[in-house]
C-alpha cells in the first residue's frame, strides 16, 4: 500500500488528498498536518447551525466540508492526521462500517502508549486518556472505497473551538469551552511538554505497517497534486459548503463520545396568564426566555444550569439540580427527580407542572 | 439468504439500493444488507423533487454515527417525489427499508435501458451472498 508522508502542507490539501485517493481507486495511508487552521464541516453538518461564519470570517478562518462522517471540527498544524482508503473488498473492513474503527484507532493508540500515555478506544470510535477525548475521527465511502480518517491531538486550542462554534450564547460558549477542558486532552497536556511531531509520525507509521501490506512510501506528484488542488476548490466550493444539513430542535455540542452540551429553552411559560393562555407575560408575546443547559455523559445528567425565569420568581428552580445530577435522561428518573424536588419545597410553592417540567428536561 | 431480506422482483443495485418498477417510474430504497452493515443511520439528505439526475451521480448520503455512506441514481431521470418522512425518521431506512424507508420515485430517461445494468433474479442472490462473504467476519 502507498504511503504520503506529507508533512505540514495546504490545509485544504489535507482533505481533498483522501478524497482523490478514492476518486482514482487508489488504497494508500497518509500522514500529513494542515499548515493553518480551518474548520472542517461532515458530509451531514449544517453551516448555518454549526458555524459561527462570521467570526470565520473576522479571524480569516477558511471553510471546508469533507465528503464522509464524522462532526464539524477544527483543524490546525498541531493535530497529526491519519487517513486511510481502502478498497470496499479489502479484507480489513468485514463487518459494520463502524466496526473498523477499533482496528483503524489501535495505531494511533499504540502510538500514544509509546509516549506513555495510557489511551483506550472508547467505541465505536474514540480514543479516550482518562475518559477525556485525545483524537478525532470520520469515515465515509467514496467511489465505493472506504475512508476512514483520524487525528492525535498534540494540542488544541479549545478557545477558538469555542468561537468558531455557532452557539446561542455566551454562557453557552463559555459552559461549552469548559466542558472541552474537562472532557478533552492533549499529548502536550498529557506530557507536560510539545512532543516532536516527526517522532510521532514514525512511531503511527511503524504501527500501521504491523497490518496494512507492504506499506511503501511514495512521492505526492505534480499530477497528484493537481488533483488534490481541483478537488480542494470543491470541497470549498460555496454550493459544496451550503448543502442542506442535519438540523435538531435543541442546540447540542458533543464534547465526545456519550458527552454533550445542550440548550433547552423553556417550550412555554410556567405561569399562565389570565386566559389560560401560555405566552409569557413578561415577554409580550414572545417566547419565555427560560432556559436549562445541560451536560448529559453516558445518558446521564451531570450538569445543570438554569436562568431567565422572569415569570416564576419564587420557582427555586435552582435547587431542582440537587435532585437531577447523577439522574439517567430519561422520563421516569427525571419525574422522579422533580417529583422528591417538588416535596423538598413542600410549602414553599404552591403549583408546579409536572409535564412541563418533563417536556423542558426531555426534548430531543 | 437468511440473514438479509431480499424481496424477489426487485432490482438492485451494485451499492445497494434497490428500485421497484412501477408503471413508467422507478421507486427506490436502501437494501436490508446496506441497513445491516450501516447500523443505527441518524440521518438521510434525500434528493431534490424535480431534479434531473444523471446515472451514477449521488442520489442521496446516509449517515451512522461517524460513518457516512452514498446511493447512486441507478439510471438518468427526473426525481418525481422523495420521501419527506425520513430527514426527521431516518429509523425508517433500518425498521422498515422495503415500504415505508423508500428514499424517491423517479422518472427514468429510458427504463428498458436502465434495467439492464441493474441486478435482478438469481443474479441477485448470487451477488448478495458474494457481499456477504466480501463483509462477513471471519470465524
Amino acid at each position: 500500500m502507498n504511503l504520503y508522508r506529507l508533512g505540514l502542507m495546504p490545509w485544504a490539501e489535507t482533505q481533498a488528498i483522501y478524497h482523490v485517493l478514492a476518486q482514482t481507486r487508489q488504497e494508500g495511508l497518509v500522514i500529513c498536518r494542515p499548515s493553518a487552521p480551518c474548520v472542517c464541516l461532515g458530509l451531514h453538518d449544517d453551516l448555518e447551525q454549526e458555524v459561527n461564519v462570521k467570526y470565520c470570517q473576522d479571524h480569516n478562518i477558511p471553510l471546508i466540508r469533507r465528503d464522509i462522517g464524522g462532526g464539524m471540527v477544527l483543524l490546525a498544524k498541531e493535530q497529526i492526521f491519519f487517513q486511510l482508503v481502502l478498497r470496499a473488498g479489502n479484507p480489513l473492513l468485514a463487518g459494520r462500517r463502524e466496526e473498523f474503527f477499533a482496528k483503524f484507532l489501535e495505531p494511533a493508540i499504540k502510538t500514544l502508549a509509546s509516549f506513555h500515555i495510557r489511551a483506550d478506544l472508547k467505541p465505536p470510535a474514540d480514543i479516550v486518556v482518562n475518559g477525556k477525548k485525545i483524537s478525532g475521527n470520520g469515515a465515509g465511502d467514496i467511489n465505493g472505497f472506504a475512508v476512514y480518517t483520524g487525528n492525535i491531538l498534540v494540542a488544541f486550542d479549545r478557545t477558538t473551538m469555542s468561537n468558531v462554534l455557532n452557539l446561542p450564547s455566551p454562557r453557552f460558549r463559555e459552559l461549552t469551552r469548559l466542558s472541552m477542558q474537562r472532557y478533552l486532552t492533549t499529548m502536550e497536556e498529557e506530557l507536560g511538554y510539545t512532543p516532536d511531531f516527526t517522532a510521532i509520525e514514525e512511531q503511527l507509521i511503524a504501527n500501521f505497517s504491523t497490518w496494512t501490506e507492504g506499506l511503501q512510501s511514495v512521492p505526492y506528484s505534480e499530477k497528484l497534486k493537481t488533483a488534490v488542488k481541483a478537488t480542494a476548490k470543491d470541497l470549498t466550493s460555496s454550493d459544496f459548503l451550503n448543502l442542506p444539513g442535519k438540523q435538531t430542535q435543541v442546540r447540542q455540542v458533543k464534547i465526545n463520545e456519550g458527552t454533550y452540551i445542550r440548550l433547552h429553552h423553556l417550550p412555554e411559560c410556567f405561569t399562565p396568564n389570565v386566559s389560560g393562555n401560555r405566552e409569557c407575560i413578561n415577554q409580550a408575546g414572545k417566547v419565555c426566555p427560560g432556559y436549562a443547559i445541560l451536560i448529559i455523559q453516558g445518558g446521564e445528567i451531570i450538569e445543570f444550569e438554569s436562568n431567565g425565569f422572569l415569570c416564576w420568581a419564587n420557582s427555586h428552580i435552582n435547587s431542582l439540580k440537587d435532585y437531577l445530577l447523577g439522574t439517567k435522561w430519561c422520563d421516569s428518573d427525571i419525574r422522579s427527580a422533580i417529583c422528591k424536588w417538588q416535596q423538598s419545597l413542600a410549602s414553599n410553592i404552591t403549583t408546579i407542572n409536572e409535564e412541563l417540567l418533563l417536556r423542558w428536561l426531555l426534548v430531543r | 439468504m437468511e440473514q438479509y431480506n431480499i424481496p424477489q422482483g426487485l432490482y438492485y443495485t451494485h451499492d445497494h439500493a434497490w428500485v421497484k418498477v412501477e408503471g413508467n417510474t422507478i421507486r427506490i430504497g436502501v437494501t436490508d444488507f446496506l441497513q445491516k452493515l450501516a447500523g443505527e443511520i441518524t440521518f438521510i439528505r434525500i434528493p431534490r423533487v424535480g431534479k434531473a439526475l444523471a446515472a451514477g451521480a449521488t442520489l442521496c448520503s446516509i449517515q451512522s454515527g461517524k460513518w457516512a455512506g452514498k446511493i447512486q441514481v441507478p439510471m438518468s431521470g427526473k426525481v418525481l417525489e422523495s420521501n419527506g418522512e425520513l430527514p426527521t425518521n431516518p429509523k425508517l431506512l433500518n425498521s422498515d427499508s422495503y415500504d415505508e424507508g423508500w428514499v424517491c420515485v423517479m422518472e427514468p430517461d429510458d427504463l428498458a435501458v436502465g434495467l439492464q445494468n441493474l441486478i435482478h433474479g438469481d443474479d441477485a442472490d448470487k451477488f448478495f451472498t458474494e457481499e456477504h462473504a466480501k463483509y462477513s467476519k471471519p470465524e
